[in-house]
């Protein structure tokens, strides 16, 4: 098989997993450099960013997981890289600034060590014989042995170990080759690494942190349960970026759903609920309650606001940080504005327009000195109506669509 | 309106200002116009006199500074007056000023800036280059504001060891970049021959580019807001 076979067979096995940042890491080398908030190089026709090389090293599989496209069972074509290969192709594409790196994962052959070993090598070459100096992505293959996590963090900027289903029934249903204890051990040794190597400073060990990715819609897990994990992880193991990926059936198989398509409105309402997490300063318990999916007609926020009308409005030129990021319509960056332009002067709702901030939703839940701007009636079911982004039965109309989508991306909320 | 005409180069920019802060002038144009009721004043450029004012404004405000560099970079209409506008109120308020986004003045300068900025972060991401015969790696650029300067310091940190050129072809000039010396120049006449390897590496790329899309979440019209038209022709799998 020539390379330019190899790489479609192996790029097309790998675009499942849904992680693409570039960030975390701030490398200078004589040859590459990686870049702290990270750099999108491209968008694939799917709208998303296309950053690093992601490809699998090889996809001959051992494991038969019921939703994935290179389990044992599938006849697919079937190919593996070379060290040198894999090598070549991340310092060729790296040179014409196509990527920032490497995104390195693989399916299990022969065995999870077996794996990690052929990874370890083609990265090392990589970095050591090609001086290498730009991002690598290196995937955790589960229950593999300590030592080769703690090689793989020596030579990655980030690296990753898949959850990918959130409770070990559905686990034991979809994977039964997979178990709980195999993923989690990894992820804690690397959570524990990476925290004693913080107060040493010594080397480069993994400078971007960790993360990991859930799928949505493969079986019957509520958003509370993803929720509550992702929260755990972001709290206890320190995660940086947990990632949902709505299930897309590739593979036809009794034990998964019959879904036409991914479920895309869910997934982007959990990512705009992973940023109130991460950013916005909002526990679980006050986005989602237990055992429920989240309202897919409003952003998290929103919905949240509408449930806790009595705590609006609130006044914009004496609200601190905290309360701001609370109104739907005011983001990360509009509030920081707000709090920098009122130093000056008294905030009027005609100087809204001139920072650039969108007073749509933000009017139902402000007051600017003292004048709401909003309904009459505070009325809870006419300012639903008027915020709604979807009706019930799930059409919406392109323009939402892409506001929704670039929201779910940038966090803005 | 009392006007001030500089020649378009930078220093004579930095004259212009400093001349239209102190002495009053409401305008400030790079070209000569015929205006009946405008009271214009042609401005000779004076170097030493430019960077003394630019050290005066860095010692006033470093961000006041950096706004007035990367307003010439817009190359926007008007940005002159933008810049203008904007000193006017870093005299006023010192650092301060930059926060006082409520006022227009300070909101277009703060706005335009930001544009600047956005334009030549995304092309850190954007600039293709091909390999040309003899090793050399090239790049063409056609970005709608003049942001060679702000992309040079990136490309030397990670490509330092290689010889590379990033050619704006708007503007005839481009960095260039060999192993312990990078410079912007004017270049013209450009002919390019590829290498052998090029042509097989950029088939792996579009190729590798088509594979990766996931056929059931297809956006064409978000791809398009963040992969703009007008800058496709330079991207190789765009192309």
């Amino acid at each position: 098989m020539d390379i330019f076979e190899k790489l479609e067979t192996l790029a097309n096995s790998a675009k499942y997993d849904a992680s693409c940042a570039s960030s975390g890491s701030e490398r200078k080398s004589p040859f590459g450099s990686a870049h702290i908030s990270g750099i999108c190089h491209s968008w694939s026709g799917d709208g998303r960013c296309v950053s690093l090389l992601k490809i699998l090293l090889t996809n001959h599989c051992e494991y038969d997981c019921a939703y994935c496209i290179n389990r044992k069972s599938n006849d697919i074509k079937r190919a593996i890289f070379t060290d040198d290969e894999i090598a070549r192709l991340t310092v060729e594409f790296y040179k014409r600034n196509y990527i920032e790196g490497l995104f390195l994962s693989s399916a299990v052959i022969k065995n999870p060590d077996f794996t990690m070993e052929l990874m370890i090598k083609a990265v090392r070459k990589l970095r050591l014989e090609y001086h290498f100096g730009g991002y690598v992505h290196f995937k955790i293959i589960p229950g593999s042995d300590s030592r080769l996590v703690n090689e793989a963090m020596r030579l990655a900027d980030r690296i990753s170990v898949n959850i990918e289903l959130p409770d070990h029934k559905s686990l034991e249903k979809l994977c039964p080759e997979k178990d709980k204890y195999s993923i989690l051990k990894p992820m804690k040794y690397a959570s524990d690494k990476i925290l004693e190597n913080k107060k040493n400073r010594r080397e480069k060990f993994a400078p971007a942190g960790q993360s990991t990715q859930l799928i949505v819609g493969a079986d019957d897990n509520t958003d509370s349960k993803i929720l509550n994990l992702a929260d755990h992880l972001y709290r206890n193991m320190f995660l940086k970026r947990v990632y949902y990926s709505g299930f897309v059936r590739v593979n036809e198989d009794s034990r998964l759903p019959m879904v036409k398509e991914p479920p895309l409105l869910r997934e982007h309402r959990l990512y705009q609920a992973d940023w109130l997490l991460r950013f916005y300063q909002f526990k679980v318990d006050e986005i989602i309650g237990a055992d429920s999916n989240l309202d897919l007609r409003f952003d998290p926020k929103t919905a949240w606001a509408l449930k806790n009308l009595d705590r609006f409005p609130v006044e914009l030129n004496k609200a601190d940080y905290e309360t701001l990021l609370r109104v739907p319509g005011i983001g990360l960056v509009s509030a920081k504005k707000i709090i920098k332009a009122r130093r000056f002067s008294n905030l009027r709702f005609e100087d809204l327009k001139t920072l650039g901030i969108s007073a749509k939703k933000a009017v139902y839940f402000l007051t600017l000195n003292g004048k709401y701007y909003g309904l009459k009636t505070e009325n809870k079911d006419k300012i639903e109506n008027l915020l709604l982004e979807y009706k019930q039965d799930g059409l919406f109309d392109d323009k939402t669509a892409e506001k929704t989508y670039l929201s779910a991306n940038t966090g803005n909320l | 309106m009392k006007k001030i005409i500089y020649d378009g180069s930078y220093f004579g920019y930095l004259n212009a200002l400093e001349k239209a802060l102190k002495e009053n002038f409401g305008e400030i144009s790079s070209k000569e116009e015929e205006e009946l009721f405008a009271e214009s004043f042609n401005l000779e450029t004076d170097a030493k006199k430019a960077g003394a004012f630019a050290n005066e404004i860095r010692k006033l405000s470093a961000e006041a500074f950096k706004k007035t560099q990367l307003l010439y970079l817009s190359e926007t209409p008007c940005f002159e007056n933008t810049a203008l506008g904007y000193l006017k109120n870093a005299y006023k308020y010192g650092p301060a000023a930059e926060n006082n986004l409520a006022d227009k003045g300070v909101s277009r300068a703060d706005k335009l800036c930001k544009k600047v900025l956005y334009e030549s972060h995304r092309f850190k991401g954007f600039i293709r280059f091909s390999e040309l015969e003899g090793g050399i790696m090239f790049a063409k650029i056609a970005p709608e504001h003049n942001i060679l300067p702000l992309l040079k310091s990136h490309f030397r940190t990670r490509f330092g060891r290689l010889n590379f050129v990033i050619y704006d072809e708007k503007r005839n000039r481009a960095i260039i970049n060999r192993p312990g010396h990078c410079e912007i120049m004017e270049i013209s006449d450009v002919k390019l021959r590829f290498s052998e390897n090029e042509k097989r590496t950029r088939e792996l790329w579009k190729n590798f580019f088509k594979t990766i899309e996931i056929k059931e979440r297809k956006k064409p019209k978000l791809q398009k807001s963040f992969v703009p038209l007008k800058y496709r022709r330079n991207i190789t799998e765009f192309e």
